[in-house]
């Protein structure tokens, strides 16, 4: 230390860098913030997730269950987020839980996490096909009078083997992205996001232009070969109410939280984008967490307009009613009312319905793409680790990209899917899945809770290693992303309308599940052991004194 | 992680490897830690030992001040500065203690390099005076080389120590093995202090590897993984160093050394240790030879190594580990 005699500093104190070579990721803070947009955009939601609240829980403040249930969507955001900016390596909850809690710990939760997203993408193929491809080419084909399109709807809707046939190209379509590498995958991202942007603005044009009397006398001329009434619109109304639907109802806050939790089932996963920090750009930095966060708002904007401007432009009564009566017996249409259907109508135009159409399926195929990562960034974190055979973590020269797990997760959903179609229990299986998504979200929460203390170096060498008065504001983080999922575990186990009908389901599952990943956690450190290896440390901190 | 009661007889040597951890005080105290972890007796550092910044802690009245997550903090008490240099050291940056005027001259390019040296020497030195401390009382040596990163005076820092053994273009012998080391690399974006060109890159490793006694059993230690390997996977950058995007996104090319591949296969060595790439962590074969990157995420306080088994002729078990 100097002795000389102290003196003000003129410039200001900074760091000095030299020249060094240097880590540089794939995926900029940009495309990581399309990522998680995808994991539920907000179009799917509008398509598919949520108007179907309307008549299992009439009532139901749209609006008052969009805001909390994003505003949870938020504090997973943050908590999460932050945990993984302290550690960014892909892998998910099985790196920020075993790095964090134990490994075992880590791949248990990864094993449920895991479990629940390939039986989402399961069901995210066949809502691809039914929910969307097949109404769409319904729709499209209602709208433009093509018998042929009406045809390959229909025969998509009823037949097995097609549906089955459909999704098998969709998921072996989205696997080839996945293994082609980031800069294919990327571009492939991008592009449907940008597509699926295209078809909203499209809509927004058309519902703010082609509202009330317009579009009354649009649908009323749509749909008089179906209804054979001139009145349609309030026929449909009418015929609500007459089984029993209350099309004009107040606020019921008993049957608003339910719908929470039907909104928390899409808005509280932006975080997903942990799975692939290991190629995120800045993934050290708070741009990481931000993107995440980011997508909530953007989501959440999303569903906000447009379900305001969908409700004022096909009028409030009527949007009850026509998704009221979608699945019963006196919906007279062969396709949903979902906005690719009634926007087309508003418009009056077989291209709108095109349009529409095209993009919600383009970003529903983003949606599969995203799903896919998952497993194959879970199995090679797994083998980089010595849980899972090295193999399975070998790259392919040209793409990168781990091609075993690529074929194992594309193996996995075929089956997954063949269940799906053919069998008749994969739906309860998927919302079981929820919970499989929940309980990790909880651990994870916790890791980050406790991060400063269990890893204190890391949180501190971190840019979240700020506090809130004497606490750590990761912890806070942690507390409300906690308080948030157990909040979503209790809507879910409570309100068996969510699909949840017989909670100890639940709990078998995670314990079956759970107790698959002790086994294969037990036969890794064995076969380890006899390769003169212990597991457990090499996932392990090495004490540095 | 070696547990005894388990090993196969025919185990000749077994080591752990790190590469690049670029300042981080942190790490470099669990790479010394990892031969008591792992239960290894060689321990080895492929290079890159320097961090890439330099965090002047300026004497002001009545304190100091210094650069600490993007902002400026004063502080007063001598405990805390402790902490916070400790803070800086572990994230990979050098703290320096200097005088107001000290830190002026810094605006001066050639003041400021010779400072970073020094600093960057200085803090070598107390590791290797740190590893001597730590390994004193066992079997366990260090076998340390600089990589393209690291200034020339490091070299000098890691000599005359007494559990460390600078292994620098030179084959030095361990156990029943020979291991070839060499820190340079091929050309970088970033014209690195040991760079050169693919011929005399190929010229300097084949100048050591005639000269070892049983090449199949060797261990080539070299800083920069083969060319194409899946070791060397990193994004292609133009001449500010920005990423070339192609489509608006990265281009991905494989930067290693078509030298270091042609004499990995010309002279298949039974090992072969790269780092350099900090993305590529991996571990493939090439011919009989078995290739580890074991990665670099040195920012994180966690140390990316490898724990490598050999016996006679061949790589008994080979794992990647996160200390």
């Amino acid at each position: 230390m100097s002795a000389e005699t102290p003196a003000a500093v003129g410039p200001p104190v900074k760091l000095f860098t030299r020249q060094a070579t240097g880590l540089v990721r794939d995926v900029g803070p940009l495309s990581q913030t399309v990522f998680a947009i995808l994991t539920a955009p907000f179009p799917w939601v509008l398509a598919i997730a949520i108007f179907w609240t309307f008549s299992a829980y009439p009532g139901g403040n749209l609006y008052i269950a969009y805001g909390l249930g994003y505003l949870c969507g938020l504090f997973a955001a943050i908590g999460i987020g932050m945990l993984s900016t302290t550690m960014p390596r892909s892998g998910g909850d099985y790196i920020l839980n075993g790095r964090t809690l134990h490994p075992l710990v880590g791949l248990i939760s990864s094993f449920w996490f895991t479990v629940n997203v390939l039986v989402s993408i399961a069901f995210i193929t066949e809502t691809l096909i039914v929910g969307a491809l097949a109404p769409s080419f319904v729709a499209i084909g209602s709208i433009g009078h093509h018998q042929t399109l009406l045809d390959w709807g229909t025969t998509l809707e009823s037949s097995k083997s097609w549906l089955f046939v459909a999704g098998i190209i969709a998921l072996v379509v989205c696997s080839s992205v996945v293994g082609s590498g980031w800069k294919l995958s990327l571009r492939f991202q991008n592009a449907a996001f940008l597509i699926g942007m295209i078809g909203m603005a499209v809509a927004l044009v058309v519902v703010l232009v082609e509202t009330g009397g317009s579009f009354i006398d649009h649908f009323n001329s749509f749909a008089q070969q179906y209804t054979h009434k001139a009145d349609s619109y309030h026929y449909l109304i009418n015929q609500a109410t007459a089984d029993g639907i209350n099309v004009n109802p107040g606020t019921n806050f008993g049957n608003t939280i339910p719908v929470i939790g039907a909104v928390m089932g899409f808005s509280i996963y932006t975080w997903f984008g942990i799975n692939i920090a290991g190629e995120v750009r800045q993934a050290r930095t708070w741009k990481f967490a931000a993107g995440m966060i980011a997508a909530v708002f953007v989501n959440f904007l999303g569903v906000l307009i447009f379900t305001v401007l969908f409700v004022h432009s096909f009028g409030g009564k009527f949007f009850t009613a026509i998704n009221s009566l979608n699945g019963g017996s006196h919906y007279p249409f062969p396709t949903p009312p979902f906005y690719v259907f009634l926007v087309a109508i508003a418009g009056n135009s077989e291209v709108i319905a095109w349009v529409l159409g095209i993009s919600l399926v383009v970003i529903m195929l983003g949606l599969l793409w995203l799903n896919l990562l998952q497993p194959v960034r879970a199995m090679f974190a797994y083998a980089f680790d010595g849980v899972f055979p090295l193999r399975v973590a070998q790259v392919d020269r040209r793409t990168h990209v781990p091609i075993y797990a690529v074929g194992m997760t594309l193996a996995a959903s075929i089956g997954l899917y063949a269940w799906a179609v053919y069998g008749s229990s994969l739906f309860k299986v998927y919302v079981v899945a929820v919970v499989l998504a929940v309980v990790p979200m909880m651990l994870m929460s916790v890791s980050a809770m406790i991060l400063p203390w269990r890893r204190r170096q890391l949180w501190e060498s971190s840019v979240m290693n700020i506090r809130v008065g004497p606490v750590p504001l990761i912890t806070i983080a942690g507390a409300f992303s906690f308080a948030v999922s157990l909040f979503c575990l209790i809507v879910f186990l409570h309100y068996p309308g969510l699909g949840l009908s017989h909670p100890w389901d639940a709990l078998k599952y995670l314990a079956v599940i759970g107790a698959a990943a002790v086994v294969v956690y037990w036969a890794a450190t064995v076969v380890r052991s006899r390769q003169g290896m212990s597991l457990a440390k090499a996932t392990a901190e090495i004490p540095p004194e | 992680m070696l547990r005894r009661r388990s090993r196969p007889d025919d185990i000749t040597l077994r080591l752990y490897y790190a590469s690049d951890i670029h300042g981080s005080d942190l790490l470099w105290r669990k790479f010394l830690n990892a031969a008591a972890f792992y239960e290894v007796g060689t321990l080895i550092m492929g290079g890159d030992l320097c961090g890439k910044g330099l965090a002047p802690v300026v004497r002001t009245n009545g304190g100091w001040t210094l650069p600490l997550a993007g902002e400026e903090r004063h502080v007063t008490d001598e405990a805390e500065l402790k902490e916070l240099e400790a803070l800086i050291r572990q994230s990979g940056f050098h703290p320096r203690r200097m005088t107001a005027g000290e830190f002026e001259r810094l605006s001066d390019a050639g003041a400021l390099e010779a400072m970073f040296e020094e600093t960057l020497v200085e803090s070598v030195g107390d590791w290797m005076d740190l590893a001597d401390e730590r390994l004193r009382d066992t079997d366990v040596t260090a076998y340390v080389m600089p990589g393209n990163d690291d200034p020339w005076g490091v070299d000098r820092a890691l000599e005359g120590h007494a559990k460390v053994v600078a292994c620098d273009d030179r084959i030095v012998q361990i156990g029943a093995h020979e291991l070839l080391s060499l820190g340079w690399s091929n050309p970088t974006p970033w014209h690195t202090a040991r760079e050169l060109e693919e011929d005399d890159l190929y010229a300097r490793v084949k100048k050591l590897a005639d000269q070892l006694e049983s090449p199949r059993n060797a261990i080539f230690n070299i800083h920069v993984p083969p060319y194409d390997s899946g070791l060397d996977t990193a994004t292609e950058l133009d001449e500010t160093l920005k990423p070339v995007l192609i489509g608006g996104h990265p281009h991905e090319i494989p930067v290693g050394s078509t030298a270091v591949r042609q004499l990995i296969e010309e002279y298949e060595p039974v090992l072969a240790l790269h780092g350099h790439i900090h993305e590529s962590r991996g571990i493939v074969e090439i011919g009989r030879t078995v290739c580890i990157n074991p990665g670099s995420n040195y920012g994180t306080g966690r140390i990316d190594g490898a724990v490598v088994a050999l016996g006679a002729d061949r790589v008994r078990n080979k794992h990647l580990v996160n200390g």
